[in-house]
């Protein structure tokens, strides 16, 4: 019996072994992968892998030909009668193998193209499912965004893992086929080859991890320099900056020197590579030489025939030339190998929403209360929000003001359900006294910020964005743009309610103040909401019509709760209380009347604002 | 044929680029495939000397000593086989490098030929994005010509010399097998070429619909209005129209190689046939059998990847033709944009600043039937502060990029000093320091960020120290870990920093003050900057511009306040001038404006 001591003993010897090779999280993520197509693509994996086992097969056939062909020709050499059985046989069988083998071929190449195609599709599909239905707090985290970031050619990468799993499949089996007929000489043999090739690919595995440590450390970097550099010319922004300051031969200066340093550490790269091959070369090739001479030796003193000599040379030859076109596959394997675990890392997120989530929350809210509520963003030290205590009515509007970076997002990103890990308490109450917290509330809410988003999709599509396009007919959405003053430019487009808007298809641009008015019409669209949350909705728009707006809102607000944040000090005066908010705290709560008096923050900033304009 | 030869014409211009710049590497490469490509030839020669040795020694039982050197050739050979390509992928490298710099130094290049206005039209930006992208293909093109020529076909020469030794017959094999091969591969290379080309709208639509669901930028609205499934159900549509062509191609691409493939199959069963008949008769020894047989599947092999090189290259060669195309279209128009050594403003060919006059300039997008800007007229005197005032879609920000020269007006002419800007284009361009509103993030240091405002003092620590001071950011300097040498942006380092909104619009203001320009031009400094901010930066302004001229573009009235003189733009025309005093009285559209922006804060004053 193993005591405890002893098997973590072993375990850790395990894993320094398989460090030395640094195989572990290439194997990790060769079996997820291999696991995971089982369960996908139970069927097709294994026809896949059965093709392969026969493709393994038709090689050793054709060996065993050879080595046949090669024997009749030295016994039959010289006869006169040649029409043997035998001969048509031989004939027959080399006919079918060979036909036989370039079907096989066909086949295998058929049923791989679609298998890679339909995998490429499922892996997509997840990465994407997983993304759009993860909790927004991921997207604040910057680690998560750069792996996200790296995972998105993981479709593409994953070809490659199936093809080194396939690989690594024909590689065992065809060894063992090849022990097989080796072991014919001497049943030395087959753990010879096996073992030169196990040092090759342990050796070779090992310079791979220096190489790397190297390439990690030093050519990444420069690598992603490089395509930071060269991507530099494609955007519009950039060139126009270029032009503007004269700015032709510092760009390209600074290309050149970076592609030197580029150069220099992949030749460094590569002249480890050349090192680390020479020595399993040379291995390989006393093997080969003792081989061929013993084989000779048997072969002269007739204990095997001509025609096994004949095979043995090809059978070897192929051997070390399939290896040999695996071990680069082992440096580069490792680069995918990364892609592939930032992959499986962001689809491990536990999901917070559905893809098919229903939309109705009957639930009728009376306050929103907000209980010693604290933040921090991760990866950061300040605290955004450090400690709110506040209370919301419905039927209120409530003015949110403070500078950037006092709090005002993080606390409508909470109310809004998509940050979690905050401390304190955010509680929804309804007219029956029940709680809830603010992941349920979501389909309560609507929003409309200063980056609102303006889709590239028909005007229908924009209003409803999220809902059934058919959820209105063209007579409510028209009443809707009026509401919202767009019905005459609407009707006078051709398409009308079906205009594509933006580049994407060709589509018409809108201004910013009628994608404003499109933004408002999207939170008419859904009712039934009736919280509004509003970030600064009007910052593109002149005076006018910004009070237009202002004036448009309160008269649709209806008996909702607006939360409604903006610089403006002017519009504080039309809200029904008024949270200040600075270094993450509400310092100052309020109706305007009561701040001025207050003579505090508030009233300092609204005078200097007032100030300016009067 | 016509389209051959220009395709061919444009193959042999690359081809002859990067001898230039690559020459000698080159011809490395070739000296090391052409030394490769003995190796297996000359291997099946000595595996037939030995089999028949062998085969002798089987017979007679008399050992020759022979062998034992031929052996050891043959295992010689088969280390160098295992060798040597590592020795070629390492010139490879260098060659590629050096390729990818000459030519992406061409392309670089050319920009300073292309006027800004084609940057705005999508389809122009749809060719030179994809020009850009291929420039990589370019060089694998030229790159994977070496190995073909010098090892592909050497090895296929020599192995074409075994053939004429023993049995010249097999010739023809080589060649049927060859052409067959050619054909299918060239014609798998142009549907692939056409596909890539025809994919490009629903490739678009499918990263829109994948951007929408996995950005950050999308993610709050996704959530709320819970988007997701429509979303993916479109994503879905354009993935799978996409992934059906490129199925479709696939497999058609396997049926004609296999098609291909078999007749090669065919032959060969009927050479191996007739190879086997003549090994029994005794025309051919046993050993020249084996040989004959492993060269055969060689053959085969070599014929294949020469077909698909030469397809690559093939497809290399239209890329080549877009590019050669690209540099040679821009290369007549000469816009004065070549480097010149630094010289004083005063040394300049306009002289000193005294005056910028717009004369009935008018402006029209590419692709647009309206007029950005419909014939605009005014002049700014030196010392002055303009401020112009209009909103979203009224043309002021195309104005700013008329009046620091980037763009040039349609109809109308602008004069610096009475001269005009088209004169002298770059001298013109001295003159502005500018702040775009769609200002550019780059990924270098803070320093780098701030001093490319002015390419000519780009190293000068004196005057970025000028500009950092102006704008304010020592606050900003002094917070950062590294201060000015801080890495701005993670685009491809983790250790850079980001930079919010605000402090963005900082760095673009000084970046617009580098080199005391003679003229500042600031189009929405402080969009993001909170207004509380903005009061602050405003009363600054008027100091730090103290005795040069401005033009502060903006929609907000607090600039007005600020300015000399007021230009109010609307639908691209010129509605009101004058000082803000002036306007007031006038009771024209300035006035309504700032009426109605007062009204706010007077109402619960006068309450």
């Amino acid at each position: 019996m193993m005591s405890k001591k002893d098997k973590s003993e072993n375990k850790s010897r395990i894993e320094s072994f398989l460090s030395w090779f640094d195989l572990k999280q290439t194997i990790v993520i060769h079996s997820r992968v291999l696991r995971s197509l089982l369960q996908s693509h139970k069927r097709s994996t294994i026809l896949i892998l059965f093709l392969l086992c026969l493709l393994v097969l038709q090689d050793f056939i054709i060996l065993k030909i050879i080595q046949f062909i090669t024997n009749t020709i030295v016994d039959y050499v010289g006869r006169s009668n040649i029409l043997d059985i035998k001969i048509l046989y031989i004939l027959g069988l080399l006919l079918l193998t060979l036909v036989g083998s370039h079907v096989l071929q066909w086949l295998y190449n058929r049923v791989n193209s679609n298998y890679k195609e339909e995998v490429r599709q499922s892996v997509e599909e997840t990465f994407i499912k997983k993304l759009s239905c993860i909790s927004y707090t991921h997207f604040e985290n910057n680690e998560f965004h750069q792996r996200v970031n790296r995972a998105q050619s993981a479709g593409a990468q994953y070809g490659d893992a199936i093809y080194a799993i396939s690989t690594i499949f024909r590689i065992v089996i065809t060894t063992i086929m090849y022990g097989i007929l080796l072991s014919k000489i001497s049943i030395l043999f087959p753990p010879i080859v096996i073992v030169s090739i196990l040092f090759s690919l342990g050796f070779s595995g090992y310079i791979t991890d220096k190489q790397l440590d190297y390439w990690r450390s030093e050519v990444a970097p420069h690598g992603l320099r490089y395509n930071y550099f060269q991507k530099i010319w494609e955007d519009r922004i950039n060139v126009q900056n270029i032009k503007a300051n004269r700015l032709y031969d510092y760009f390209y200066e600074k290309f050149s020197s970076i592609n030197k340093k580029y150069r220099n550490a992949t030749m460094k790269l590569n002249l480890l590579s050349l090192g680390s091959e020479i020595i399993p070369a040379i291995l390989q090739t006393i093997v080969f030489t003792a081989t061929v001479l013993y084989v000779a030796v048997q072969v002269m003193n007739h204990r095997v025939d001509v025609g096994y000599f004949a095979m043995t040379l090809t059978l070897l030859a192929n051997f070390y030339s399939m290896m040999k076109s695996n071990s680069y596959f082992f440096l580069q394997e490792n680069m995918y190998v990364k892609i592939l675990s930032d992959y499986f890392t962001v689809i491990d997120q536990k999901e917070t929403y559905l893809l098919e989530a229903s939309r109705i929350s009957n639930r009728h809210i009376c306050q929103i209360r907000y209980i010693d509520v604290k933040y921090t963003y991760p990866q950061s030290e300040r605290m955004a929000l450090a400690g709110v205590n506040a209370c919301a009515k419905v039927g209120q509007i409530v003015g949110i003001v403070g500078s950037n970076g006092s709090g005002k997002t993080t606390l409508m990103n909470i109310t809004m359900g998509l940050l979690e890990g905050y401390a304190g308490q955010v509680i929804f109450e309804d007219d029956d006294g029940n709680c809830l917290s603010p992941e349920h509330m979501q389909n309560a809410i609507g929003m409309l910020t200063q980056d609102f988003g303006k889709y590239q999709m028909t005007i229908r599509e924009n209003i409803l964005y999220g809902q059934h396009p058919e959820i209105m007919n063209d007579d409510q959405l028209y009443k809707l743009l009026e509401m919202v003053g767009m019905k005459s430019t609407v009707q006078k487009l051709e398409k009308g309610l079906d205009t594509p808007l933006g580049q994407l298809e060709n589509g018409i641009e809108f201004s910013m103040g009628q994608w404003q008015r499109i933004g408002i019409a999207r939170l008419l669209a859904n009712p039934e909401r009736k919280i509004w949350i509003l970030d600064e909705p009007t910052a593109y728009l002149d005076p006018i019509a910004e009070i237009e707006i202002y004036s448009l809102i309160k008269s649709l607000a209806g008996g909702r709760l607006v939360f409604f944040i903006s610089h403006r000090l002017g519009y504080m005066r039309n809200v029904d209380v008024i949270w200040v908010l600075k270094n993450g705290y509400i310092v100052e709560k309020g109706t305007h009347e009561q701040l001025l008096q207050d003579k505090g923050y508030y009233s300092d900033m609204y005078t200097a604002q007032a100030d300016w304009y009067t | 044929m016509r389209q051959d030869y220009i395709k061919f014409k444009a193959f042999v211009w690359t081809f002859i680029q990067s001898i230039k710049s690559a020459g000698l590497l080159l011809m490395a490469m070739a000296a090391i495939c052409m030394f490769n490509s003995v190796m297996f030839p000359l291997s099946s020669i000595l595996l037939r000397n030995m089999i028949d040795h062998v085969a002798s020694i089987y017979a007679t039982g008399v050992w020759k000593s022979d062998f034992v050197w031929m052996a050891s050739l043959y295992v010689a050979l088969f280390f160098l086989q295992n060798t040597i390509p590592f020795s070629n992928a390492f010139v490879y490298f260098r060659t590629q490098f050096a390729l990818e710099k000459h030519f992406e130094g061409m392309f670089a290049f050319n920009i300073r030929h292309i006027p800004y206005i084609k940057f705005l039209d999508a389809s122009f930006m749809q060719n030179y994005t994809l020009v850009h992208n291929n420039v990589l293909n370019i060089c694998r093109g030229i790159l994977d010509l070496i190995p073909l020529i010098f090892f592909s076909c050497f090895q296929l020469i020599f192995t074409l010399v075994i053939f004429i030794q023993n049995t010249p017959w097999l010739c023809f094999y080589l060649i049927i097998v060859f052409v067959v091969q050619y054909s299918v591969s060239k014609y798998i290379a142009k549907k692939k070429y056409l596909l890539s080309k025809e994919q490009i709208k629903e490739e678009r639509y499918q990263t829109y619909y994948k951007t929408l669901l996995t950005s950050k930028e999308f993610a709050r609205e996704l959530r709320i209005f819970s988007a997701q499934n429509r979303l993916f159900k479109k994503w879905r549509h354009y993935y799978e129209l996409l992934k059906e062509k490129r199925l479709h191609l696939a497999l058609k691409d396997i049926n004609y190689t296999a098609l291909a493939d078999l007749t090669g199959i065919v032959l060969e069963i009927a050479t191996i046939l007739i190879l086997f008949l003549l090994a029994l008769s005794g025309r051919i020894s046993v050993g020249v059998f084996v040989m004959l047989y492993g060269l055969l599947g060689h053959v085969r092999e070599q014929a294949g990847s020469i077909s698909q090189r030469l397809s690559g290259i093939y497809t290399s060669m239209l890329y080549m033709q877009d590019f050669a195309d690209f540099i040679s279209e821009y290369e007549g128009i000469q816009q004065n944009s070549d480097s010149r050594p630094n010289v004083q403003e005063t040394a300049l060919p306009y002289g000193k600043f005294q005056t910028l006059t717009f004369e009935n300039v008018s402006f029209c997008y590419p692709n647009s039937k309206q007029n950005a800007l419909k014939n605009v007229s005014f002049t700014i005197k030196k010392g002055e502060i303009v401020s112009i005032l209009g909103y979203n879609g009224s043309g002021k920000t195309t104005l700013s990029k008329i009046a620091c020269g980037l763009l040039m007006p349609t109809e109308g002419t602008v004069h610096l000093n009475g001269k005009s800007a088209a004169d002298d284009p770059w001298a013109y361009s001295r003159y502005f320091g500018i702040g775009f509103q769609d200002y550019a993030k780059i990924s270098v240091s803070l320093k780098e960020n701030i001093a490319i405002g002015c390419s000519e003092y780009i190293n000068d620590n004196e005057k970025i120290h000028t500009a950092v001071e102006n704008a304010n950011l020592g606050p900003l300097v002094d917070k950062l870990p590294m201060g000015l040498d801080t890495l701005l942006g993670k685009d491809y380092d983790d250790f850079g920093t980001d930079l919010s909104g605000g402090e963005w619009q900082k760095v673009i203001l000084a970046r617009a003050y580098m080199g005391e320009p003679q003229v500042l031009i600031l189009d929405e400094p402080t969009a993001s900057i909170d207004p509380l901010e903005e009061l602050n930066m405003l009363s600054n302004i008027r100091k730090i511009i103290s005795g040069r001229t401005a033009i502060l573009i903006s929609h907000r009235i607090g600039f007005a306040r600020l300015a000399d003189r007021i230009i109010m733009i609307r639908d691209g025309r010129i509605i009101e001038q004058g000082s803000h005093d002036e306007l007031l009285k006038k009771q024209g559209y300035y006035a309504e404006l700032f009426e109605a922006q007062k009204n706010l804060y007077l109402e619960r004053r006068a309450g």
